[in-house]
């Protein structure tokens, strides 16, 4: 009786560790390969140059174009689908809830100035709650980017920074997953990308 | 005699659940490294070019050899498989601006147990991606 009590036990706890340890891993390999995804889909996107305004010499984005671009990558990179403002994951993809995302351009006149992106999650969708531009731009170098989330509970992550150097295409996606098991936390995150525009 | 019989085999019962999580451990592992390097390998063809196809191969070669080096990766560079086909171009040999391709690699799956010689998958991705270099950079 005593031995089986123990067995079982012991069986439970090897089981629980290997849950948390796989379940870790899962969560890894989610955040790094979301970023991957976003970041490929974004250089992608980056190319989508305005040529009438390039023959005047002014570098332009068509954010319409880049937005195709950005699905058609996120799609044969991930097989994610784009609805509205998600991505809906397929059964090969990475994660297995609809992924929310915000995409905000700035544009020739714009990266000279420090920006920075207020974002709002609130378990449903990513808002954009305000942008605020410093006054004076900065003539030699590009503005400093900064990103900072507020999520459900009130807490608010800050992105790294990013210097601008050109026009940026900005991509801000959230994951916010189901846990594989009730007892375990569920995996929220954002990530970000910023690309300058390629021509 | 039976009671040591069920004790055995209750042991060899409690081993088996760790060996099973280290499989899973080792192959989530093994996919996140190969995902990451082919990551890392994609990013570099874009933003290197190639001046004909034997030359990003063996530009993506030498660039996996060297990650495979400095990084504490459990993967084993021989063991990767690396296809680099282009999808969309503008000249015929050149690697250049917005120009596309696909990069596959792939690596066998790793295994604690030869016992199921039939499991043979593999563990493979694909990426896409778009070189961002013009033709006088060449």
């Amino acid at each position: 009786m005593g031995i089986n009590v123990l067995s079982v036990s012991t069986l439970l706890l090897f089981l629980l560790v290997g849950l948390v340890v796989v379940d870790t891993d899962i969560a890894m390999q989610k955040k790094a390969e979301m970023k991957t995804l976003i970041e490929l889909a974004n250089h992608h996107a980056t190319f989508a140059i305005d040529e009438a305004l390039k023959t005047e010499g002014i570098i332009d984005m068509v954010e319409a174009d880049a937005m195709n671009r950005f699905d058609q990558r996120m799609g044969q990179n991930g097989n994610y689908t784009r609805e509205g403002n998600f991505y809906q994951p397929s059964a090969e993809s990475v994660t297995t809830d609809p992924v929310a995302i915000i995409n905000h351009y700035i544009d020739f006149q714009q990266w000279r100035y420090n920006t920075k992106m207020f974002l709002h999650y609130d378990g449903e969708s990513l808002q954009m709650e305000k942008l605020e531009r410093e006054a004076d731009p900065k003539p030699t170098v590009g503005g400093e980017l900064r990103i900072a989330i507020t999520m459900q509970d009130n807490q608010t992550v800050n992105l790294p920074p990013k210097m601008m150097i050109g026009p940026s295409h900005v991509v801000v996606a959230y994951v916010d997953e189901r846990p594989l098991v009730p007892l375990l936390p569920a995996h929220a995150f954002p990530v970000a990308s910023v690309e300058e525009l390629k021509w | 005699m039976g009671q040591l019989i069920a004790t055995i085999m209750n042991v060899m019962l409690l081993l088996m659940v760790p060996l099973g999580i280290l499989q899973a451990h080792t192959v989530l592992q093994m996919k996140s490294e190969l995902m990451e390097i082919s990551f890392a390998a994609t990013k570099y063809v874009t933003n290197h070019g190639g001046r004909s196809d034997a030359d990003i191969l063996s530009a993506v070669r030498n660039f996996i050899h060297e990650e495979a080096e400095g990084k504490a990766y459990q993967l084993r560079e021989d063991q990767i498989g690396i296809e680099i086909i282009r999808t969309k171009s503008a000249d015929p040999t050149l690697w250049s601006h917005e120009d596309e391709f696909v990069l596959r690699m792939s690596m066998p799956y790793p295994k604690l147990t030869t016992l199921f010689p039939e499991w043979e998958r593999k563990i493979t991705t694909e990426r896409t991606g778009t070189i961002n270099v013009m033709d006088y950079d060449l």
